[in-house]
């Protein structure tokens, strides 16, 4: 028997015991539940995120003028046509040089030092021939070399020809 | 910190709702700043590939004047024989899906006409002006046709022609200064 005298009863110690437990369980489940007004609160939110993402995409599939500083340039209608034609009187005036140093003409373009690829050479006979290109819209254009179009020579006007060699 | 761990404990965390906020705004952002930095990329290719077209030129007239002809023609996206020492390191033949193309042309000039077979007494002079001509030209090779089109902006359409995903431009020595321009 101990001389210390009790503080409480074991009935006393089980109450207090309890209403612990029961008050540490109602504050973690207050922790734990949303408050009510949390919800309700951020209602905007949805409909505010699907403007934004309705709006990036606007900007995304057709930028303002105020947003790219510039748009990237695209080739001139006719551009690639009168390449085309810049390329086959190139390819024909070596043609002529080569004939005019060896006497004849090629067999073919790869006895050429130069040459444009996609360019396909016809022989008609010893002076005649005729280089075919395509056009951007797929159809066939044809230097022939007994009759060149004017429209050949036209595009080397600018090429700054006839100085010093 | 009292109520810190409290306040952090108590927030239920992120919602959807908070989520689809965030990721509307991360796409904003990305579209807003997208075309301007597609711009910036796309101007910092061209000016490169300028810079590049330019150093060949150079390095092909300055072969030219040393050596009183065009260097050779090369394979896509190779130096030039007799260039290579020209050229800067930092020259790109072939990258990023560009690729330069140099070739010596030996053509006839421009609308030179066959001397008509006449009867000419053998001490007659006769005109002897060179028939043939050489050029150089510089290609360059990509896919990307808005490339192209800032290539043939740059250096005009006179002097460069564009065609099947390739755009070349024609080099031709610098004009001699004439007596009058020296003059003074």
């Amino acid at each position: 028997m101990s001389d210390v005298p009790e503080v409480s009863r074991a009935e006393e110690r089980e109450r207090l015991l309890a209403e612990t437990l029961a008050h540490a369980t109602a504050r973690e489940e207050a922790f734990r539940e949303p408050p009510v007004e949390a919800g309700r609160a951020s209602w905007w939110k949805v409909p505010l995120a699907l403007l934004i993402l309705l709006a990036a995409g606007w900007m995304a599939a057709s930028p303002p003028s105020w947003l790219a500083p510039a748009t990237a340039p695209t080739l001139p209608p006719g551009e690639l046509e009168r390449g085309a034609r810049a390329a086959l009187y190139l390819q024909a005036r070596e043609i002529d040089a080569y004939r005019r140093l060896r006497g004849r003409l090629p067999d073919s373009l790869e006895e050429l030092p130069a040459r444009f690829d996609g360019v396909r050479y016809v022989r008609s006979d010893n002076r005649v021939y005729q280089l075919i290109g395509t056009r951007p819209d797929g159809s066939s254009l044809v230097y022939d070399s007994a009759h060149p179009a004017p429209g050949f020579a036209a595009v080397s006007q600018g090429w700054g020809e006839g100085g010093r060699p | 910190m009292p109520g810190g761990p409290r306040a952090v404990r108590g927030w239920p965390g992120p919602t959807l709702s908070d989520a689809l906020l965030v990721l509307a705004s991360l796409a904003l952002i990305i579209s807003l700043t997208g075309p301007y930095l597609r711009w910036t990329r796309f101007e910092r290719r061209v000016t490169q590939v300028v810079l590049n077209v330019d150093s060949v030129r150079t390095a092909a007239l300055r072969y030219r004047k040393r050596n009183g002809t065009w260097p050779e023609s090369a394979p896509a996206g190779e130096a030039p024989p007799g260039l290579a020492s020209e050229l800067s390191l930092r020259v790109e033949l072939a990258s990023d899906g560009v690729r330069l193309v140099w070739r010596r042309w030996s053509v006839m000039k421009p609308r030179y006409e066959e001397p008509a077979v006449t009867f000419t007494p053998p001490d007659t002079l006769v005109s002897t002006a060179p028939a043939l001509d050489s050029l150089g030209s510089i290609s360059v090779r990509t896919p990307n046709e808005s490339l192209l089109a800032a290539l043939l902006l740059h250096y005009g359409s006179a002097a460069s022609f564009a065609r099947d995903s390739s755009w070349t431009l024609i080099v031709r020595p610098e004009p001699r200064p004439s007596r009058t321009d020296s003059i003074g």
